[in-house]
């Protein structure tokens, strides 16, 4: 396994958009570390066959009708929001920042 | 205060048939144990119960399920009544829509008394990583009452409502129904709609029954199973769980994992679950001690799989459409915020191992290895259903423990679910019943598993083993 370390730490809270402080940054190094001497042990096991299984139920095609079915409204669809403009939702810059 | 809620089922229904009592008898009762219990079970209480009660006064009592009192576990939407999660990223989340088995309790004219306080988005054992704080144990308040549906199994176990529904990824409603003391179904993946669940590990998910009996865990099964155009992992079965109750076990075929007896469980659990072995000898079962291969590999297995499903189910949670939002300028830093002041210790840790196990190399090295595993465990149960028709061992490792203690060891709460996870990874059905009580007086519970969609197997062996050992479940009783 590739080393755990500060850098790989602040690496996988940037892609998991999170923000870790910089006291917390050895404490997040050392529970990591103890999780993934864990997960690693999945690396022991000789499995044979190469069939892989992403869902327990079984996978159909399912056709539906193109019909019209409920709906929610603007009113609906805005009451969680925090930040409105008017009817919309309002976010912060992401172009020219 | 009255004494219904103390009733089984079919007797509460007999007195709102004869209209001894009404809807609204049982509300009050209610709200008057939940206040006077103060076991922090209930993060919201639903104010318009009453209102609701009274609304079935004139209407026909129709089915069994009527105006029964229930408690929804916080992670299941409901219109008009907030979910939370248990996390501050959701505090005044207000769902513009309900979930299926929501519009199908509501459509049984059941009653909605609240949402049960829960391990933040289901990730825990204890009901202490909840950002509204812990739910006691019924039985000692000093003990964890188990997670992450900590507040349904409590408020069952305490006779606050008659039923609950939980949520089960890894055990999460086997392990605290087993600390608890109550029953507790993890149906078979697809049997129960997961609309309006919010997600945490979308392969791994099922919304599940939990029950003072067995009789009453299957009446609720049959309310909230079937097909849901909404989930199309769901499946179609119109199959009455509750029809094997009652019939004889006499020639079942069962067997031992022996994964499941190792010395790792505590030996009075391990005791408590051979007497019922030797009980059920003596009906007339085949009991077998068997070799399942891989099972000690569930718990890594799962960590892979759950958490690096979590990690991309919560990436949703960003603060724009709903939740916390915080208060930043800049985009990146509007996230970053966001997410780590809405999110809990223990959810960010999961979210960190899941996008760590699937990013880069990693996720050829961990998650393709997994897929592969998960398969073999699946084809390794499926060998021994060819050859018994129920496998049971305990719930859990050991009874409830005190509060506080595990506090420092980050892998402690997937080792709780050491027996619950193996059954979740290959999406069978798993029923937790109490079979007994320690030194302590804490209950012990039996996990009988079933083969896929055998809910209704599952239940005649429990019930059978119900009514040998007629045990009094109730809190404060003389055992």
């Amino acid at each position: 396994m590739e080393n755990l370390d500060r850098e790989k730490v602040l690496h996988v809270a940037s892609l998991a958009k999170l923000r870790i402080e910089e006291d917390e940054v050895e404490k997040y190094v050392k529970e990591l570390k103890d999780l993934m001497d864990e997960v690693n042990r999945i690396q022991e096991v000789e499995i044979e066959d190469e069939e892989i299984l992403i869902s327990p139920s079984e996978n159909r095609n399912v056709y539906k009708d193109d019909t019209v079915g409920s709906m929610l409204t603007r009113e609906e669809i805005l009451k969680n929001a925090n930040k409105k403009y008017g009817s919309y939702i309002a976010v912060t810059r992401a172009l020219n920042d | 205060m009255t004494n219904y809620l103390d009733l089984e089922l079919t007797e509460i229904n007999k007195l709102l048939k004869a209209k001894k009592i009404k809807p609204i008898d049982l509300v009050e009762e209610a709200f008057a144990r939940i206040k006077k219990d103060e076991l922090n079970d209930f993060i919201t209480l639903n104010e318009k119960a009453r209102e609701e009660a009274k609304a079935l006064e004139n209407l026909e009592v129709d089915n069994l399920l009527f105006g029964i009192p229930i408690a929804i576990k916080d992670n299941i939407v409901t219109k008009g009544l907030r979910t939370t999660c248990a996390s501050k990223m959701l505090e005044n989340f207000d769902s513009v829509y309900d979930a299926t088995v929501i519009e199908k309790i509501k459509a049984k004219h059941m009653i909605i008394i609240g949402k049960t306080n829960m391990d933040e988005f289901a990730m825990g054992s204890t009901g202490e990583t909840s950002y509204f704080g812990n739910t006691l144990n019924p039985r000692d308040k000093s003990r964890v009452p188990g997670g992450s549906s900590s507040g349904s199994a409590a408020s069952v176990a305490s006779h606050e409502v008659v039923l609950a529904l939980g949520s089960d990824t890894g055990g999460s409603v086997r392990q605290p129904s087993g600390f608890c003391g109550i029953v507790g179904l993890k149906p078979t993946y697809g049997c129960v709609s997961r609309y309006g669940l919010v997600a945490f590990a979308s392969s791994l998910d099922q919304i599940g029954p939990m029950s003072k009996n067995v009789y009453e865990n299957a009446v609720l099964l049959n309310a909230i199973a079937g097909l849901d155009e909404k989930d199309l992992t769901s499946v179609k079965q119109e199959k009455d769980f509750t029809s094997l109750i009652g019939k004889d076990i006499k020639g079942l075929k069962i067997g031992v994992p022996n994964y499941y007896m190792s010395d790792v469980i505590d030996i009075e659990v391990r005791n408590k679950i051979k007497e019922v072995l030797e009980l059920l000898k003596k009906k007339g079962c085949e009991v077998d001690y068997i070799d399942i291969p891989n099972l000690e590999y569930a718990i890594p297995l799962y960590q892979v799989i759950a958490l690096g499903e979590a990690s991309t189910n919560l990436a949703r949670f960003d603060g724009v459409k709903y939740g916390f939002l915080s208060d930043q300028e800049k985009l990146e830093d509007m996230y970053t915020y966001t997410r780590s002041i809405g999110f809990g210790a223990e959810v960010k840790r999961r979210i960190m191992v899941g996008s760590y196990v699937l990013s880069g190399e990693n996720a050829k090295t961990y998650y393709y290895k997994a897929l592969r595993l998960r398969h073999n465990i699946v084809e390794n149960f499926k060998k021994a259903f060819k050859k018994y028709d129920l496998l049971l061992g305990p719930t859990n490792t050991n009874v409830a423990y005190p509060f506080n203690r595990h506090l420092d060891n980050v892998l402690q709460s997937f080792y709780d679910d050491l027996l619950t996870i193996p059954v979740s990874m290959a999406g069978l059905p798993a029923l937790a019943l109490p079979v007994g009580f320690n030194k302590e007086n804490l209950p012990i519970g039996l996990q009988i598993i079933g083969n896929y969609f055998k809910e209704d197997e599952i239940y005649q062996l429990a019930s059978a083993i119900e009514s040998e050992l007629k045990l009094d479940l109730k809190i404060g009783s003389d055992k």
